[in-house]
């Protein structure tokens, strides 16, 4: 019952590359990334997280003023701003307009469900010609601080999460706790689940529950201490966690607002593509901006509008198409991780999704910064 | 006639000079000659990578516009089956033009394309297949039809990417 998926701690290394080089970070980093946080690096993380923060950084970008004491209380205030109101207003009517609300949970659950990926650090593909257990877990997530083994998150009731609650489902997908209680490893990317609604949670376990049970006994994670001694993810947590929904962005119209929901706490596009602290938390900073060491050693190109790095030249069409057939605007396809996020996963959301995730790409801050040659 | 011929061989210089320039110009190919061979065996292995990376280009290009057309709604009344078309004859060109193995230089191309010639070869009629499916449903009427065989396209190029492509991680390009 350990549910872990990619994310947090999931700095690559290099394909297929056992060498110290390839690891994303050396030893000082490594040790520096987990004790880091009782130390003197304590205050400046605190710093870093909650100033760059980019879910409240627009809105205190929109309110100047709110900036320094708690940008995260910035949007509660501006939630009764008339505006926002309106802009929430119409919000509510397009999501009427759009069907959401006369779909059954199973149908909000499938779309929930394609807006994460589709779940699929869950599925440990194998090679061609056999059958990949579907969700059953024990896909190997290999980072710098050891191997983690997906869970399996299929309704079998003794290997799997059959036998959660609700409750127990919603403290996983937003607080990062086991049933038990135990604290899991950030590779499971609850950081970034921790924004979704109470009903996308449910209608997210609704869907799980209505799929086929497989009998498929978790595999323990081979990480070496101290990364395997759970307790310290307590100062991790304290440090890179912020639990709690999302508010609004104010500044945003409400299909970026959409697609901003969609992309920070469902689809959790920063886990691979916003490059890391040395403890391990996402350099908010750097939002977006690419990194070198995405999960399984993958490269995570720069989504950024920046024009010269990031994808600038893309249009909302082009967004839109990508997020559909992973067909990039020169006609190359696309491997790997983001290939099956998109086969799995964003390709099977309704186009107004895709188009919301488009939107909110476009209005995030370009910034320049170079993670592939071409 | 006679007599410049005579006259020729009159002036030529005494027969030790002439032997010298005969060895010289001898040591002079043989020497000259494997690396001239090698110049030459390197310039078509860089035109065979340059060959190959043009078709690949062009079908690219077949792909890419068939989403330009798409994705921005443009009606373009049989250009979606014609660019099909065109990347269902380009696959005739693919294995011819990945015949000869060379996987130094500005490549991404992996060494397995060899060692699994079968596999390729099947990805290759995968495609092309795929291909023709497209040039079909586009002369139909039923957008979800295109639509489908559209993302099964796309995915059959994956069928030598994932396997015979380096990674973006490992490619000439990010090196």
């Amino acid at each position: 019952m350990r549910p872990a998926a990619r994310g947090d701690t999931d700095r690559g290394r290099a394909i297929g590359s056992a060498a110290p080089s390839g690891h994303g970070i050396g030893l000082a980093g490594r040790i520096g990334g987990v004790f880091g946080f009782v130390l003197a690096a304590l205050p400046f993380f605190v710093v870093e997280t909650s100033a760059a923060d980019p879910v409240a950084a627009p809105i205190a970008a929109q309110a100047e003023a709110a900036a320094a004491p708690a940008p995260v209380a910035a949007p509660r205030g501006l939630r009764g701003d008339p505006q926002a109101h309106v802009l929430e207003e119409i919000a509510r009517a397009r999501t009427r307009s759009s069907g959401i609300d006369r779909a059954t949970p199973l149908e909000r659950g499938r779309r929930i469900f394609a807006a994460t990926g589709g779940c699929t650090c869950h599925t440990d593909f194998p090679g061609e010609g056999s059958e990949a257990p579907a969700l059953a877990g024990g896909r190997a997530l290999e980072t710098p601080f050891g191997i983690y083994y997906s869970t399996n998150i299929t309704p079998d009731r003794e290997t799997g999460i059959g036998r959660w609650s609700l409750e127990d489902f919603t403290r996983a997908m937003r607080e990062g706790l086991s049933p038990g209680g135990e604290h899991y490893f950030p590779v499971f990317p609850y950081p970034a689940f921790t924004g979704l609604s109470d009903g996308d949670v449910a209608d997210l376990k609704a869907y799980l529950d209505s799929l086929p049970a497989i009998r498929r006994e978790n595999r323990p994670h081979d990480a070496h201490l101290p990364y395997s001694f759970r307790p310290l993810l307590a100062g991790w947590k304290w440090l890179n966690f912020t639990p709690g929904r999302i508010p609004d962005d104010p500044a945003l119209d409400p299909a970026s607002n959409r697609g901003r929901y969609l992309a920070l706490a469902a689809a959790h596009c920063g886990e691979c593509h916003t490059p890391r602290t040395a403890t391990g938390g996402l350099d908010r900073s750097k939002w977006l901006a690419g990194s070198r060491e995405g999960p399984e050693g993958e490269l995570a190109p720069n989504i950024t509008p920046d024009e010269k790095t990031g994808i600038g030249d893309w249009s909302i069409p082009d967004l839109v198409w990508y997020l559909e057939t992973g067909l990039k605007p020169d006609g190359d396809d696309t491997q790997g991780l983001m290939a099956e996020v998109i086969r799995h996963g964003y390709a099977n959301l309704p186009r107004e999704d895709r188009e919301a995730i488009a939107a909110y790409l476009k209005s995030v801050p370009a910034i320049e910064n170079r993670v592939r040659g071409d | 006639m006679t007599r410049f011929v005579f006259a020729r061989f009159e002036s030529l210089a005494p027969a030790p000079v002439f032997a010298a320039a005969v060895f010289a110009s001898a040591v002079g190919t043989l020497w000259l000659a494997p690396r001239e061979a090698a110049a030459q065996a390197a310039a078509s292995e860089q035109g065979v990578v340059e060959y190959r990376q043009l078709l690949m280009s062009a079908v690219g290009s077949n792909m890419g516009a068939i989403g330009g057309i798409l994705k921005n709604q443009l009606v373009r009344p049989g250009a979606v089956a014609n660019h099909a078309q065109q990347m269902a004859d380009a696959a005739k060109l693919i294995g011819p033009a990945f015949e000869q193995k060379v996987t130094a230089g500005k490549t991404d191309a992996k060494a397995e394309i060899w060692s699994d010639w079968a596999k390729f070869e099947q990805a290759i009629a995968d495609y092309e297949k795929a291909a023709t499916n497209l040039a079909t449903a586009a002369k139909g009427s039923d957008p979800a039809a295109v639509g489908l065989a559209v993302r099964a396209l796309g995915e059959s190029c994956g069928g030598c990417h994932d396997s015979f492509r380096k990674p973006k991680e490992e490619s000439y390009k990010n090196r």
